[in-house]
C-alpha cells in the first residue's frame, strides 16, 4: 500500500536529481527553484502559522522547537483521535476529551482501559494552552510532557511510550506524516511535540460574558450582570481565585471541599502537608457544559457547587481564608449561576 | 584556601592537558602517560549469591522474596585523588542493570586514588528536564519499563519489583515463580536523591592497562530494618518513611571490590 501510494513522489525526485546531474549550471538553478507540486504543499504545511484567538486573549506561550505548522496540528490531531496509543487499541485522547462535551466527559471519574474508573474528574482542554502546570495537581509541567502520563497510567491507556512509536513506525501512513511534520521517523519526541502542538488550538472564548466585554451591554441579561457583581465583587470574591481571562489564576488552593481529603492534592507533588486539599483553581469557561465539577467530580450541579460556597465549605487547616460563608439569598444564587451560564461558548 | 588552590590548580591542569590532547590528535598520536581508559563494573548480589530473577532470596530478617527488576541510576560520579581533590566525570548518567555489567566512564587522569562518590539517583535539574528530548539510547529517555513519573514529572531514582512471602509462616506458595503477594519499591523525587561515598580504598590507573573498577550492591544491606510482610510497596509519593528508610539502605549497600 504505502509504496504504491508515495511511488510518484519517489519519482519526482528522482528524475530531479537525473537533471541536477546533466543539465548545466544556470537551468540547474532554475530547476531547483521550480518545485514539485507535492514539495510545494509540504513546504505551505511547514510554515509557521499564527493561532487563532478568541477576541482579547493574549498569544500563548509557545516552546521554540514545537512552534505550530499544519502538518503538525494535523499529525497531532490524528494521534489525539487515534486508540492507536493505548495498550489494546481501544482508548484514544478523544475516549476521554470529546469535541462535543468541550474536550472533557462528562463523567466524575473518567473510564479508561478495560472498563477502569480513574482517580479524578476529566477537565475540559479549551484553553489548556494557558495552563502553567498540568492536571489538578500540577505534577506536569508542559503540554509536551503530559502526553506520556495517560499512555503510562494504569487506568487510561496502560501502555509503553517506546511501543507506541514501534506502532507508529510500522503503520502505513505515520512515518511519512512525521517526515513532514518533523523531519523525522516517528519518536517519542515527535509524538508528544504534535499532540500539544494540536492542544494548542483549542480555545473557548466567545460566550455572551466575551460580548458584554466586547461593549455589547445587552448581550447579559440583568440577572447575569447581578451575578457577575457578585461574582467580581467582595460580596462574591470569586474573582480572587477565578480571574483573568481564563477565569482561573492557575494557583493551587483549598476551598473547603472536605474536613478529609481522600486525594491530597498538590501535597503528592510537595509532600508539603500545608498543601493538603489544594488543587489547581479550575477555568469557569464553559462550565454550564462540564458537569459533573472539582477534582473528583463529587458535586453534579452548578447549584450544589454555590450552595457549598454559600455555607462557606468545610473546617479545614489549608482552606483559604478567602473562603467564608456568604449566606447568599435564593436570588444571589441563581444570578450567580445565570453568571456562570453567561460563560458558555455560543 | 590550600584545597580551595589546588583544585583550581588541578582544573587548570586538567584543561590544558585536554587543550594539549585536543591539539595532538591532529599530528602526533596522544601521548598514552596522561589519562587512561577507566570502566565500572557493577555486580548485585544478595549475600555471597549473584543476583538472578528466578530464584528464591531471604531477607536477613528472614523473609523470603523474589525479583523480576531491579534497576537504578548513578551519576555525578567522582574519583578522589590521593591529595584528595576529585575528578569528577560529568555528564555521565548510568541507568545500572544487572544484565549489563560494564559502563564506560570514559578517559581518567594516571595516578593513584583513593576514593570513588557517585550518586544514586539524577540532579533536580535533570531530574525536572523533559525526558523526550533525549534520543532512544540515552539512560535519560524514557525507558521501557518506564524509569519516569510523569504524574510528578521526574525520574525513578531506583525500581526493584518481585513478589514477596507475606506468612508469618513463610508457606506462602508460589505460583509461575512469583510469591502471591507483588513487591516493588520505585523511589525517587529530590529529596531523596543520595551521594554514595566510598572512601577507605585505593587503586591506581596506570597508563599502560584499561583500568576496572568493580562496586558492588548487596541488596541484604537493601533491607536493613525493613520488614518486607508489611512495607513491601512504595511510589515513594504517600510513602515518604519507608521510600526515606530504603534511601538510606541505599547508601550503605555499595562496596568497591578490590
Ligand atoms: C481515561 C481517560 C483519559 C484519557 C484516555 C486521557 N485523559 Fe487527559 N485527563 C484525564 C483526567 C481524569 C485528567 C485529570 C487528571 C489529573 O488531574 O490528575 C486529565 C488531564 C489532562 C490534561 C491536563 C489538563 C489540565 O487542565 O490540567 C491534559 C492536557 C490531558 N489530559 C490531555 C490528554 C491527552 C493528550 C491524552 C492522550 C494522550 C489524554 N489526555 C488521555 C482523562 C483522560
Ligand atoms: C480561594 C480560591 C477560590 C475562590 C475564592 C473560589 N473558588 Fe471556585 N474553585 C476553587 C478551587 C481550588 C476549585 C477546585 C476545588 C477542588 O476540586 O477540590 C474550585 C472549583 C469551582 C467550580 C467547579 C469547576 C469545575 O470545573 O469543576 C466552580 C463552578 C467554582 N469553583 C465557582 C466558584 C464561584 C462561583 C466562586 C465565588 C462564589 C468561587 N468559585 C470562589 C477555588 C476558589
Amino acid at each position: 500500500m504505502r509504496s504504491l501510494a508515495f511511488s510518484y513522489g519517489y519519482h519526482f525526485v528522482a528524475v530531479r536529481n537525473y537533471f541536477i546531474y546533466y543539465i548545466p549550471c544556470v537551468l540547474l538553478l532554475l530547476t531547483s527553484c521550480k518545485k514539485d507540486k507535492e514539495d510545494e504543499a509540504i513546504e505551505k504545511g511547514n510554515m509557521v502559522i499564527t493561532l487563532q484567538l478568541p477576541k482579547g486573549f493574549l498569544y500563548p506561550d509557545i516552546p521554540p522547537d514545537n512552534l505550530p505548522t499544519q502538518n503538525r496540528i494535523e499529525l497531532g490531531k490524528l494521534l489525539f483521535f487515534d486508540p492507536i496509543l493505548s495498550r489494546d487499541s481501544t482508548i484514544s485522547c478523544g475516549t476521554c476529551h470529546l469535541p462535543d462535551k468541550l474536550f472533557a466527559d462528562k463523567l466524575p471519574k473518567s473510564i479508561g482501559i478495560e472498563g477502569r474508573i480513574g482517580e479524578r474528574n476529566a477537565p475540559s482542554l479549551l484553553n489548556v494552552a494557558y495552563q502553567p502546570s498540568l492536571f489538578w495537581d500540577g505534577g506536569n509541567p508542559t503540554l509536551e510532557q503530559q502526553v506520556l502520563a495517560p499512555i503510562d497510567n494504569h487506568n487510561e491507556m496502560d501502555f509503553d511510550v517506546n511501543k507506541v512509536v514501534e506502532r507508529l513506525k510500522k503503520h502505513a501512513q505515520y512515518p511519512l506524516l512525521f517526515q513532514k511534520a518533523y523531519n523525522q521517523e516517528p519518536s517519542v519526541y515527535a509524538l508528544t511535540r504534535a499532540i500539544a502542538c494540536f492542544e494548542r488550538t483549542l480555545y473557548g472564548g466567545s460566550s455572551a460574558y466575551d460580548e458584554y466585554s466586547d461593549k455589547k451591554p445587552n448581550a447579559l441579561t440583568p440577572s447575569q450582570i447581578n451575578g457577575m457583581n457578585l461574582f467580581f465583587g467582595e460580596e462574591g470574591e470569586c474573582f480572587h481565585c477565578h480571574t483573568g481571562f481564563t477565569f482561573t489564576d492557575n494557583s493551587f488552593r483549598n476551598n473547603g471541599l472536605y474536613q478529609v481529603y481522600a486525594d491530597s492534592g498538590r501535597a503528592r507533588i510537595t509532600q508539603n502537608p500545608s498543601d493538603i486539599g489544594k488543587f489547581k483553581v479550575p477555568s469557569l469557561r464553559n462550565v454550564e457544559k462540564t458537569s459533573p465539577y472539582m477534582h473528583d467530580g463529587s458535586m453534579a450541579t452548578l447549584e450544589e457547587v454555590i450552595d457549598h460556597y454559600s455555607k462557606g465549605g468545610h473546617k479545614h487547616p489549608n482552606k483559604s481564608p478567602i473562603i467564608q460563608p456568604l449566606n447568599l439569598t435564593d436570588q444571589q444564587k441563581d444570578d450567580l449561576i445565570s453568571f456562570l451560564k453567561a460563560l458558555t461558548d455560543r | 584556601m590550600l584545597l580551595k588552590h589546588q583544585s583550581f590548580l588541578a582544573i587548570l591542569l586538567f584543561l590544558f592537558i585536554t587543550l594539549i590532547s585536543c591539539k595532538n590528535t591532529e599530528d602526533t598520536p596522544q601521548p598514552a602517560h596522561q589519562t587512561q581508559n577507566l570502566s565500572l563494573k557493577m555486580s548485585t548480589v544478595i549475600g555471597n549469591k549473584p543476583i538472578d530473577f528466578t530464584s528464591v532470596f531471604t531477607t536477613e530478617a528472614g523473609a523470603r522474596y523474589t525479583l523480576s527488576s531491579f534497576r537504578y541510576y548513578v551519576s555525578d560520579i567522582r574519583l578522589v585523588k590521593q591529595d584528595g581533590s576529585e575528578f569528577p566525570i560529568t555528564g555521565k548518567y548510568l541507568l545500572i542493570n544487572p544484565a549489563t555489567e560494564d559502563y564506560d566512564l570514559g578517559q581518567i587522569p594516571v595516578g593513584d586514588y583513593k576514593g570513588l562518590k557517585f550518586a544514586v539517583g539524577i540532579d533536580s535539574i535533570t531530574n525536572h528536564a523533559d525526558p523526550t528530548v533525549h534520543p532512544a539510547t540515552n539512560p535519560l529517555a524514557i525507558q521501557s519499563p518506564g524509569m519516569h513519573w510523569s504524574w510528578n514529572a521526574g525520574y525513578i531514582f531506583l525500581m526493584m519489583e518481585g513478589s514477596c512471602d507475606t506468612t508469618d509462616t513463610n508457606t506462602d506458595v508460589q505460583t509461575f515463580g512469583q510469591f502471591s503477594h507483588p513487591m516493588f519499591y520505585h523511589i525517587g523525587m529530590d529529596m531523596l536523591y543520595r551521594e554514595v561515598n566510598l572512601d577507605n580504598i585505593s587503586f591506581a590507573v596506570n597508563a599502560s592497562d584499561k583500568k576496572t573498577l568493580h562496586v558492588q550492591a548487596n541488596l541484604n544491606k537493601f533491607f536493613t530494618g525493613i520488614d518486607i510482610k508489611t512495607e513491601n510497596a512504595s511510589h515513594t509519593m504517600g510513602s515518604m518513611p519507608l521510600a526515606t528508610k530504603l534511601t538510606n539502605n541505599i547508601q550503605t549497600m555499595f562496596s568497591v571490590i578490590q
